[in-house]
C-alpha cells in the first residue's frame, strides 16, 4: 500500500541516524572494552575494573547520598510550590529553571569563590577570629557542588507530579480524619511516588558519571569515575576508558532497573 | 506545613543564587582574583568585548546551536510523525527505547561513544583528523533529537486523529492535510523541541569535549579551558553575568507572551500592570499581522535580523582594530608574505601560554593574523602526555605544536615531526646556542626554543616559617592539607626521585616503586594534585606550598605577595619547550612563518613579560627594558643550574610501568 | 434557535442551484453498496452488507455500538476500504477513491474543527484546498456563516464557541462545497438534551430544504425515528431491517429490532393457527398469518398497548410488582406466571395488587424465530439506571 511505504520512508531518516549514532557507538564502546591496543580479543580491561573498586564506590556513595540530600531539600519545596498561587508557581518555576540555564562548569566554579580557605565563608569566620574551615577539597563539596547542580531535576518532576493531585483529595483525606502528618503520608507520598522516583533518576545519573565537579570542589580523595574516564580517553588508553565507561553504564543501568521495579509505569520506562 | 514549605523555599533559593550572586558580584572586581574583592570595576566587561577567543567562541556556540538544533527539529519531527503512525507496538517500543538511550545514558557515555565511534571510522578509512565540526554537530543533533521527538509526539497523540480525516473529506490529499492541519498542530510542540534542543546544545560540555574537532571552541568549553588553567580571571564572571541578564530577560519576556494569551482568553480577569503592557503590545502585534503565518515570518524574520546583527557585530568588533599594529609591524625583522592568506594554520599550545591581548598586552595571534591574513585556530593543551595522544590519535590536525624536551624526543624517534626549513625562519638567529643542538634535537632540525624553564618549590611565608630548602617538607605532617603537587606522573615522580637521590630517567622498576611507595605515603596529607589550578590556590593563599614552574611564581605573587621560592638542594627538573611541526601538517609555510614571527624581538618580548619564563631568545634576555632582565629566578647562575635534571623520553615499557604506578597512587 | 432564519437563508442562496437537481433525480440511487465485507484483526465489521440510498433521501444507520455502523459511513466516505464488496456513489464504482475525491462531506462525531484555524477558515478550508476564486471564498463562506446565524463570529477561535456553535460551524464546513452527500457521524451526541431536539429539527429541515442525501449515524433510536426517512437497524455487522419509522417500530422484524426499538415484551409463542396465537397457554387472537401450524414464534407486544383490567376480566391475570410514575404514565411491571411483563398505563393499580389484562388484536404482532429469540428475557431485571449507564457507555462508539 502506498502510504504505508510513504510511513516507512519517514521513519528511515531517524532509523539510519539512531543506528549509526545510538546503537553503533555503543557496539563500539564494548568492542574496546573487550581488545587490546591490537585489536585482539581480551577481558584483562574488564577484570581490571577491580582496581577501581574503591573510585566506584566511592561514586556511587557520594551519587546516592547527594540524590538523598536532593530529594529531602526538594519535596517540601515542590509541595509548597505544588500549592501555591498560579502566579507564584510561575515565578517559582521560572526562579528553578533559570539556574539550570547557566553553564554547569560556572555554577560550580563560583562555589569555590564561596568555599576556597580565603574564600567568602571563611573570611566571614574569620571576622570573629575563628581559624579558617577545610571547606573545599572534601568529599562534603563535592557533595554540595552535586546538589546544588542537580536540584532543579529533583524538584520539577516532583512538583510536576503535584500539581496533579487534585485538592478534592487532600480535603477528602482531611475529612475522612488525616491530620497534617497522615495526609502526606498516607495520600501525598504515595500519589508523588512517579514524580519522586524520575527526580531520583534525574539526579542520580548524572551525580555518579560527574567529572568537573569532583576536580573542581575536591581534593586529592576525591577522584570520581568520571575523572577516571575523562582522564583515561585524554591519555589515549581507550581500552580502559571503554572498560571503565561501559561497567558504569552497566552499574546505571542496574540501579535504574531497581528503582524500576518501584514504579508500574508502563509508559516504556522513566522520562521526565 | 505550608509555613514549613514557605521556609525551605525560602532557603532553597538562597542556595541557588547564592552562587550566582556571587559570580555576578565578583565580575565588578578590579583586581584579577576570584576570592578577593578589592574594589568595583567593569573592565572585565570591557575585556570580554575585546577578546577575540570569547568572541569566536560565542559564534561557535551559536553556530554549532542553531544548526544542531534545527537538524534535530527536522529529523525529530520526522521521527515523532513516523513513530506515531508505526502499526506494530513492537516496532513503536523499540523505537521508544532507542530514543531513550542517549537522555538515559550519563553524558560521559554518550560523548566517549560517539568520540570512539569517530576514532573507529576515522583508523578504518585512514582520515587525517577524527574530530572535527562536523563531529561535534553530529553529537549535538544525536543528543538533541530524543528531547525534540518527546516534545512532538504527545502534541501528535492530542491531535484529533478526525482532523486529518475532516481535511481529506474536504478535499486535502493526505500529504496537504499533513501540511494544512497536523503541522499547525503540533508546531508549539516543533518549537519547544527546537527550543530545548538549542538550549541543551548551547550549554554541553561533557559531549562537545569528548567530541570537538581542531580549532573549534565554544563557550563552555572556553569555560572549563578557564577553570582549569592559570589564573581563573573574573572575566568568565563577567561573561556568564552577561549570560545570566541575557536569559532572564528572554524568559521574562517569553512569560509576558504566556501571560497575555491567557489574558486574551479570560478577557475579564484582573491583569496585572505588566501583563496590561504585554497585551497592549501584543494586541497591536496581532492586530497588524492578522494571519499566523505572518505572525510566525514576522518573528522569524526578527530572529534572523537579531542572528545576522550580532554576527555581524562580532566580526566587526574583531576587523576594527586594523592600524593598531602599524609600530610593530614597521620593526618586524623577518620578512612575511601574504602569499597564505585566507588559508589556516592550527596551533597547539599549553594554556595561557602566549600574550593574548589581555590587559593592554600585545595579541599576537590577532597581530599574526593581520600581518599574513592566514587564519590561526588556537586550542590549548595541559600536559605534554595529552598532546601526543590528542595528535597519536589522529583525532585532531595541526601545523604549530609546542612540546617540552622528552616529548619532542619522543616524537622525533616515533617520526611524528617535519623538519623545519631554518632557513625560512631567519629569528633563528636571535636562539641562544645554550638552547641549540640539546639532546632531544642534536642537530636541531625539527625544534626552535620557545620558552624555558624550572621547577621550584613555591611557598607562602604567612604560613611556612623560615627558609624553605628541602622537597621533604612536602611530607611534613605539620602541612596537613596545606600541600599541593603536581597532577601529572613525571612532575611528581621527580620530586620523590629527587628527595630518593635517583636519576630521574632511571629505567630501573625498583627505583619507581621506592618513588610510588614514597607518594603514595604522601597521598594522606595532600590537598589536592593541580595544575594551572595551583595559581588560584597559592595565589589566594589557600595553600601552604606547592612545587611548580619558576616564572608561574611571578603570576602568583601578584595576587599573593607572600609568596616565596626555593630551588631544593636535592636537585630540580629543567625544561626546554619548543616549536615543531608536527607530520600531520597542513600548511607547512604558514607554520613556518609563525614560528619565524614568534622569534621576533618584540612579539618574543610580549610573550616573554606575559608568560614570565626562561626566554631563550637573546634578543630579550639582553634587552634592559625587559622586567625579569637577569633576575636570579629565571636567569640562574651556573652554580644553581648545576643541580637541574632534564627529563629524557623513556623506553615505552617504563613509561608504561611507572604510568600503572600512577594510576594507583591515584586511586589509592 | 433561530431555524427560521436559518431555513430562509438556506433557500435563498442555496436552494436554487439544488431544487431542479432533487427534482430530476429524486428516484435514483445515489450509493450503492454491494456485498460490502471488511474485518479487522479477524473479527467481522461488515458481513455481506448490501444497500441502496437513493437521491435526497434522509438515511439513518442505528444500532448499539460496535454493530458497523460508522465503518459503513466511513467506507461511503473513503476513509476505510472495504475488503471485498462493490462502492458505487452516483453510478461510479468508488473502491480505492480516496475522500478528497469523492464529493462527499463528513460532519464527524466532535465535529474535528480545526483548532489552528479562526471560524471562517474552518469554513473556507474546502474551497481554498479546491482553489475556488478568493472572492467567491469570501462570498461563499460569508453567505454560509450568516445561514448558520455566525454572522460576526468569523474572527473567533473555535474552541472559544459553545458546543451548538461548534456544530453549527462543522455544518458550515461541509455544506460550503454544496456536497452531493452529507455524512453524519453521531453529530449531536455531544450535545445536551435540549440543545439535540432542537438540532434534530433543524437538520432536518435543512435536509428538506436542500434536498440532497443525508446519511446519518446514531444509536439513539428516538433520533433515529423522528428525523429519517429511511432507518437501517444494523446489529453485529448485518442489516437487521431496512424500512421506514413507521415499519421499523410497529413490524419488527426480529426480537433484535424489537427491543432495540423502543420498549417491549417479546414472549416466546406458538402459532396454532393463522390469526391464532398461543402464550402461557391462553390463545389470543391475532392479525397475523402465513405461519405453518403449531410454528413457534416470536411475539411482541408494546407496552404502551397493553389495557389494565380487573383481575378475571382481561385474558391474563398477574401480581403488580412496582409502578413508577413517569409523567404521561405508569410504568407498571406485572408478574404473570413468572414472566414480569411492562406495562405503560394512565391507571395506577397498588403493589401487590393482582389486576388483569388485555391486548387487541391488532397490537399482537407474530416474528419468526431468529437467532436472537430468547435472547431479551422479561423486565425482571429492568431499571431506568441500567438502560442510562448503557448510553453513557454507547458515546465512546464506534472508534474502528
Amino acid at each position: 500500500m502506498k502510504s504505508s511505504f510513504l510511513r516507512r520512508l519517514i521513519n528511515a531518516p531517524y532509523l539510519l541516524w539512531s543506528v549509526i549514532f545510538i546503537i553503533v557507538p555503543l557496539v563500539i564502546v564494548v568492542y574496546y572494552a573487550l581488545t587490546d591496543e591490537s585489536g585482539n580479543y581480551t577481558l584483562s580491561y574488564i577484570l581490571n575494573i577491580g582496581e577501581y573498586k574503591e573510585v566506584f564506590i566511592r561514586s556511587l556513595v557520594y551519587a546516592v547520598i547527594a540524590t538523598f540530600i536532593t530529594l529531602i531539600m526538594s519535596y517540601p519545596v515542590a509541595y509548597y510550590m505544588s500549592r501555591s498561587k498560579v502566579s507564584t508557581q510561575k515565578i517559582m518555576m521560572l526562579l528553578v529553571m533559570l539556574p539550570m540555564w547557566m553553564n554547569l562548569l560556572i555554577r560550580t566554579y563560583s562555589w569555590t569563590t564561596i568555599l576556597e580557605k580565603t574564600g567568602l565563608i571563611n573570611s566571614f569566620l574569620g571576622l570573629f577570629g575563628i581559624e579558617p574551615l577545610k571547606l573545599i577539597g572534601t568529599p562534603g563539596a563535592v557533595i554540595l557542588g552535586m546538589v546544588y547542580n542537580y536540584i532543579p531535576y529533583m524538584i520539577l518532576p516532583i512538583y510536576t507530579v503535584m500539581t496533579k493531585i487534585d485538592n478534592s483529595l487532600l480535603e477528602a483525606a482531611e475529612d475522612l480524619g488525616s491530620n497534617g502528618w497522615a495526609k502526606l503520608k498516607r495520600v501525598i507520598l504515595p500519589l508523588s511516588f512517579p514524580g519522586v522516583i524520575s527526580g531520583i533518576t534525574m539526579v542520580f545519573v548524572p551525580s555518579v558519571s560527574t567529572f568537573y565537579i569532583s576536580q573542581k570542589l575536591g581534593g586529592a580523595q576525591t577522584l570520581m569515575i568520571g575523572d577516571i574516564v575523562q582522564k583515561r580517553f585524554d591519555a589515549l588508553s581507550y581500552n580502559t576508558g571503554a572498560a571503565l565507561s561501559l561497567i558504569m553504564m552497566v552499574v546505571i543501568l542496574i540501579s535504574l532497573a531497581i528503582m524500576n521495579r518501584f514504579t508500574d509505569d508502563d509508559d516504556g520506562g522513566i522520562i521526565l | 506545613m505550608k509555613l514549613f514549605g514557605k521556609i525551605c523555599s525560602v532557603l532553597m533559593f538562597i542556595f541557588l543564587y547564592a552562587p550566582i550572586a556571587v559570580m555576578i558580584f565578583f565580575s565588578f572586581n578590579s583586581s584579577r582574583s576570584t576570592y578577593v574583592f578589592e574594589g568595583f570595576s567593569v573592565k572585565w566587561y570591557g575585556e570580554l568585548f575585546n577578546s577575540s577567543a570569547t568572541l569566536n567562541a560565542l559564534k561557535n556556540t551559536f553556530i554549532l546551536a542553531v544548526f544542531s538544533a534545527l537538524i534535530a527539529t527536522i529529523l525529530g519531527t520526522l521521527a515523532a510523525v513516523g513513530i506515531f503512525n508505526m502499526r506494530s507496538k513492537i516496532g513503536k517500543s523499540a523505537f521508544m527505547t532507542v530514543t531513550n538511550i542517549p537522555m538515559m545514558n550519563p553524558d560521559v557515555v554518550t560523548g566517549v561513544s560517539m568520540m570512539l565511534l569517530f576514532v573507529f571510522v576515522g583508523r578504518l578509512i585512514g582520515a587525517q583528523q577524527y574530530l572535527s565540526f562536523y563531529t561535534i554537530l553530529i553529537a549535538h543533533i544525536t543528543f538533541n533529537l530524543p528531547y525534540v521527538i518527546l516534545n512532538v509526539l504527545p502534541k501528535l497523540r492530542q491531535t484529533d486523529k478526525n482532523l486529518v480525516e475532516a481535511a481529506q473529506d474536504l478535499g486535502c490529499t493526505p500529504h496537504s492535510a499533513f501540511y494544512k492541519v497536523v503541522l499547525p498542530n503540533i508546531s508549539s510542540g516543533i518549537v519547544s523541541g527546537f527550543i530545548m534542543a538549542f538550549t541543551l546544545s548551547l550549554d554541553d560540555f561533557v559531549i562537545s569535549y569528548f567530541t570537538n574537532g581542531t580549532g573549534f571552541q565554544t563557550l563552555p568549553l572556553l569555560i572549563y579551558n578557564q577553570t582549569t588553567k592559570k589564573t581563573v580571571k573574573p572575566d568568565i564572571y563577567a561573561l556568564s553575568s552577561v549570560i545570566f541578564f541575557a536569559i532572564l530577560i528572554l524568559l521574562i519576556i517569553v512569560n509576558l507572551i504566556q501571560a497575555r494569551s491567557e489574558m486574551k482568553l479570560k478577557k475579564n480577569a484582573k491583569a496585572g500592570f505588566i501583563s496590561k503592557i504585554a497585551g497592549k503590545i501584543g494586541d497591536w502585534f496581532d492586530n497588524k499581522f492578522e494571519t499566523r503565518a505572518a505572525r510566525v515570518s514576522v518573528i522569524s524574520f526578527f530572529l534572523a535580523v537579531c542572528i545576522a546583527l550580532s554576527a555581524f557585530g562580532i566580526n566587526s568588533l574583531q576587523n576594527n582594530q586594523n592600524d593598531k599594529y602599524t609600530e610593530l609591524f614597521n620593526n618586524l625583522s623577518g620578512t612575511y608574505s601574504t602569499d597564505y592568506a585566507g588559508t589556516e594554520l592550527n596551533v597547539f599550545n599549553w594554556g595561557e601560554y602566549i600574550s593574548d591581548g589581555d590587559e593592554g598586552t600585545l595579541d599576537v595571534i590577532d597581530a599574526f593574523e593581520h600581518l599574513t591574513g592566514i587564519e590561526v585556530n588556537y586550542d590549548n593543551f595541559d600536559s605534554n602526555e595529552s598532546m601526543y595522544s590528542k595528535l597519536k590519535s589522529g583525532a585532531v590536525s595541526y601545523d604549530v605544536v609546542i612540546p617540552s624536551d622528552y616529548m619532542i624526543e619522543r616524537m622525533k624517534n616515533e617520526n611524528m615531526l617535519e623538519k623545519l626549513d631554518l632557513n625560512k625562519i631567519s629569528n633563528f638567529k636571535y636562539i641562544d646556542n645554550k638552547y641549540k643542538n640539546l639532546f632531544y634535537d642534536e642537530n636541531n632540525e625539527y625544534s626552535v626554543a620557545y620558552n624555558a624553564g624550572t621547577v621550584g618549590l613555591i611557598y607562602d611565608s604567612t604560613l611556612v616559617n623560615g627558609e624553605v630548602d628541602s622537597w621533604t617538607i612536602m611530607w611534613d605532617e605539620k602541612y596537613k592539607d596545606n600541600i599541593l603537587t603536581f597532577n601529572n606522573p613525571r612532575d611528581c615522580f621527580a620530586i620523590a626521585q629527587f628527595i630518593l637521590g635517583q636519576n630521574l630517567n632511571t629505567e630501573d622498576k625498583a627505583d619507581w616503586d621506592a618513588a610510588s611507595d614514597l607518594l603514595i605515603e604522601q597521598n594522606d596529607i595532600l590537598q589536592g594534585r593541580v595544575m594551572d589550578e595551583v595559581f588560584n590556590k597559592m595565589g589566594g593563599g589557600n595553600a601552604a606550598m606547592a612545587p611548580y614552574y619558576a616564572g608561574d611564581y611571578f603570576v602568583m605573587l601578584e595576587s599573593n605577595p607572600n609568596l616565596k621560592f626555593a630551588y631544593p638542594k636535592e636537585g630540580f627538573n629543567i625544561f626546554v619547550d619548543a616549536f615543531c611541526v608536527p607530520n600531520c601538517v597542513k600548511n607547512y609555510e604558514a607554520a613556518l612563518m609563525f614560528i619565524n614571527f614568534m622569534c621576533e624581538p618584540e612579539v618574543a618580548l610580549a610573550n616573554a613579560e606575559y608568560i614570565c619564563y626562561t626566554s631563550p631568545n637573546t634578543a630579550v634576555a639582553e634587552n634592559p627594558d625587559y622586567s625579569f632582565y637577569q633576575d636570579e629566578i629565571l636567569y640562574p647562575s651556573d652554580e644553581v643550574i648545576k643541580k637541574a635534571q632534564y627529563f629524557h623520553d623513556f623506553d615505552p615499557e617504563v613509561r608504561k610501568y611507572y604510568e600503572s604506578l600512577w594510576e594507583k597512587i591515584l586511586i589509592s | 434557535m433561530g431555524s427560521l432564519v436559518l431555513l430562509n437563508i438556506l433557500q435563498q442562496f442555496l436552494l436554487p442551484q439544488r431544487g431542479m437537481h432533487v427534482m430530476s433525480k429524486n428516484e435514483n440511487i445515489v450509493v450503492e453498496l454491494e456485498n460490502i465485507g471488511i474485518s479487522f484483526d479477524d473479527e467481522v465489521i461488515l458481513d455481506d452488507l448490501c444497500l441502496s440510498i437513493k437521491d435526497g433521501e434522509f438515511v439513518t444507520f442505528l444500532g448499539p455500538s460496535g454493530c458497523g455502523k460508522t465503518t459503513t459511513l466511513r467506507i461511503i466516505a473513503g476513509f476505510t476500504q472495504p475488503d471485498t464488496g462493490e462502492v458505487i456513489i452516483d453510478g461510479n464504482r468508488m473502491n480505492g477513491v480516496p475522500p478528497y475525491k469523492r464529493q462527499v462531506n463528513t460532519i464527524f462525531q466532535r465535529y474535528a474543527l480545526f483548532p489552528h484555524l479562526n471560524v471562517y477558515e474552518n469554513v473556507a478550508f474546502g474551497l481554498r484546498v479546491n482553489k475556488v476564486d478568493k472572492k467567491e471564498i469570501d462570498e461563499r463562506v460569508t453567505a454560509m456563516l450568516k445561514s448558520v446565524n455566525l454572522s460576526g463570529f468569523e474572527r473567533r477561535q473555535v474552541h472559544s464557541l459553545s458546543g451548538g456553535q461548534q456544530q453549527r460551524v462543522a455544518i458550515a464546513r461541509a455544506l460550503v462545497n454544496n456536497p452531493k452527500i452529507l455524512l453524519l457521524d453521531e453529530p449531536l451526541g455531544a450535545l445536551d438534551l435540549k440543545l439535540r431536539k432542537d438540532m434534530q429539527i433543524e437538520l432536518k429541515n435543512i435536509q428538506q430544504q436542500l434536498g440532497i442525501t443525508f446519511i446519518f449515524v446514531t444509536h439513539d433510536q428516538e433520533e433515529a425515528l423522528s428525523m429519517s426517512d429511511t432507518v437501517v437497524v444494523m446489529n453485529e455487522g448485518k442489516i437487521q431491517q431496512i424500512g421506514s419509522p413507521e415499519d421499523i417500530y410497529n413490524e419488527p422484524k426480529n426480537a433484535f429490532v424489537a427491543d432495540f426499538i423502543g420498549e417491549s415484551n417479546i414472549l416466546d409463542g406458538i402459532m396454532r393457527e393463522d390469526k391464532l396465537v398461543e402464550m402461557f397457554g391462553h390463545k389470543f387472537e391475532c392479525v397475523d398469518v402465513g405461519f405453518e401450524k403449531n410454528e413457534p414464534v416470536d411475539v411482541v407486544v408494546r407496552p404502551e398497548d397493553i389495557d389494565v383490567v380487573s383481575e378475571g376480566e382481561g385474558q391474563l391475570s398477574g401480581v403488580v410488582s412496582s409502578i413508577t410514575f413517569k409523567g404521561v404514565h405508569y410504568e407498571i411491571i406485572v408478574d404473570i406466571n413468572n414472566f414480569k411483563w411492562m406495562i405503560q398505563s394512565t391507571d395506577s393499580p397498588a403493589v401487590g395488587d393482582r389486576i388483569g389484562i388485555s391486548i387487541p388484536p391488532q397490537d399482537i404482532h407474530i416474528m419468526k424465530k431468529s437467532e436472537y429469540s430468547g435472547m431479551f428475557g422479561d423486565y425482571s431485571t429492568f431499571s431506568d439506571e441500567m438502560e442510562l449507564m448503557n448510553e453513557v457507555e454507547d458515546d465512546g462508539e464506534d472508534e474502528t
